[in-house]
């Protein structure tokens, strides 16, 4: 499906489907989570995109958001899960051009779930704020960031995992990494838990840093040079966002694509 | 053939000098153990080798095949034909063991070793180290056990196919059968192609198994004696007083780590 008009209506089907977003203009996506869907989320082109996605009970969607945008986006989305109902949304981006992305995760139903993902290549701004709440009990809200961030890059995380008074058998987990491979950049990590609630559980873990040397050296003893080593850690970071999606066809696509950016990047 | 050779090598770490003046030679089809307490230098003089950045060497020279190896990076010692099994085999989240050896073996030829053939080669040296087939697929050496690291650094070396390989200490970790794998896995790829070798181990019983031809003795960062397969085994038997009564010298004691109060509590009262 390719989509170029402004205001947008989608109830997702069950099973794989693709989605093209090519447009200069604003576009707005009102999303439908009913069945069991896998998405894949092309962005070719647009200039701002505001998403609101609405998980029905019992809807257990994944969602690939893969942004190649050669302008610079902004992103508003707002995404809302009743009952019983479970979202992966993955993003990833290795393009050249920046984005603000500002991400809310409403768990408004019990027993729903998200995990929320994110692979990015950054050698521009690119900027994340990301929120998922449980605002209500047995809700899991997991958040997860890969990033390389190569000279230039304006790396910033900024992920909070929110758990609300009454949430109680909550989860919130986030991991963020970043990989710091020139000295002409800045990654700034921001790890938030906001816990309102005795019984839960809740956990954050980042690192921000550069290749450990003891790795590097124990890659090097094995004739690895050094931008060679670069990229392998750097699929490492990035290639396990393409595994969200199900088409195998498509999967291959985009591994490819990774794997033939970080080259570029790294070993010219 | 080839030919390593260490001329009058001083090595210092932190500004502690680790080495003090070591010569030694070793050949294709020569298989050498370097022996001595801990904390006298073996591990060092291995690492210096290797070229790894946290060893200075202040005096010396070592050439591999007349190639001036100190002016040679890490990686390209290694494309040289030198190999170190390390003793603490590092651990690389998020690469797997198989593409982590592709790229190694990319790195030294000029076309792209074939798919089917790496697959082909990673896959029997596997199973000759009797480990589980998967391994390809894990990321390297993550979550490995300490014996599964140490047979790992072996299929890592008969892939690379090295002209002196080093093992430091690759038999520790290891129980009765798995060292007897990985023996006769360094022995069996030393009579294909003529390795030469560098072993240090603490055990008599992995040296029986691959029988050096050479034997050194490091004491307080030189080599104090050597000799031949039957010096292996009289250390082995008699230990190394011997040697401090016969030559009046005393090892270096390995330094004890020591605890150090941070001064203040992180509970206690703030005044």
């Amino acid at each position: 499906m390719k989509i170029s008009a402004i205001d947008n209506f989608i109830e997702f089907e069950s099973g794989y489907q693709e989605i093209e977003i090519d447009s200069k203009n604003e576009v707005n996506l009102n999303l439908k989570g009913l069945n069991k869907s896998n998405v894949f989320l092309k962005i070719v082109d647009a200039k701002k995109i505001n998403i609101n996605y609405e998980g029905l009970s019992g809807s257990d969607v994944t969602l690939l958001i893969w942004n190649e945008s050669k302008n610079d986006l902004d992103f508003i989305e707002k995404y809302k899960l009743l009952n019983d109902s479970n979202l992966k949304l993955a993003y990833g981006d290795l393009g050249a051009s920046g984005f603000i992305r500002d991400t809310f995760v409403d768990l408004s139903g019990k027993g729903s779930s998200a995990l929320v993902k994110s692979a990015s290549l950054v050698k521009s701004r690119k900027h994340y704020n990301i929120c998922v709440l449980s605002s209500v009990p047995y809700t899991s809200g997991d958040i997860e960031n890969y990033s390389v961030v190569l000279e230039n890059g304006d790396y910033k995380m900024d992920a909070t995992g929110k758990i609300a008074k009454g949430a109680y058998k909550s989860s919130s987990h986030q991991t963020s990494r970043a990989l710091c491979l020139s000295d002409k950049q800045t990654s700034f990590i921001q790890p938030n838990l906001m816990i309102d609630e005795n019984d839960v559980l809740a956990s954050h873990a980042t690192s921000l840093g550069r290749i450990d040397e003891s790795q590097m050296v124990y890659m090097q003893s094995r004739g690895l040079r050094i931008n060679e080593i670069m990229a392998l850690i750097s699929f490492g970071y990035l290639l396990p966002i393409a595994d969200m999606i199900e088409n195998d066809q498509m999967r291959d696509k985009l591994k490819q694509s990774i794997e033939s950016k970080v080259s570029n990047e790294c070993l010219m | 053939m080839s030919k390593l050779v260490i001329k009058d090598l001083y090595v210092e770490i932190d500004g502690k000098e680790i080495l003090k003046g070591i010569n030694l030679t070793v050949n294709s089809n020569e298989i050498h153990a370097l022996m001595g307490p801990n904390g006298n230098g073996k591990s060092t003089l291995l690492a210096a080798i290797m070229g790894h950045p946290k060893y200075i060497i202040t005096k010396g020279s070592i050439y591999f095949n007349d190639e001036d190896v100190l002016n040679m990076s890490i990686d390209e010692r290694s494309r040289a034909g030198i190999f170190l099994a390390m003793q603490y085999p590092q651990e690389i989240p998020g690469v797997t063991n198989s593409d982590f050896l592709r790229a190694a073996l990319n790195a030294r030829s000029e076309k792209p070793v074939s798919l089917f053939s790496f697959i082909k080669q990673m896959e029997n040296a596997i199973s000759e180290l009797e480990m589980k087939p998967d391994l390809a697929h894990r990321f390297l050496n993550e979550g490995f056990s300490g014996g599964e690291k140490k047979r790992n650094e072996i299929v890592q070396m008969k892939l690379l196919k090295p002209e002196i390989a080093m093992l430091d200490e690759i038999d520790s970790g290891l129980d009765v059968d798995a060292l007897k794998v990985v023996a006769k896995n360094v022995v069996d790829m030393q009579k294909e192609s003529g390795l030469g070798l560098i072993v240090v181990s603490h055990y008599e019983r992995f040296y029986e198994l691959v029988k050096p031809t050479h034997a050194h003795v490091l004491i307080d960062g030189k080599i104090i004696v050597e000799g031949d397969g039957e010096l292996v085994r009289k250390i082995d038997t008699e230990g190394y007083d011997w040697i401090y009564k016969q030559y009046s010298i005393k090892p270096v004691k390995e330094e004890k780590k020591v605890i150090t109060s941070l001064g203040s509590c992180a509970t206690a009262k703030r005044g």
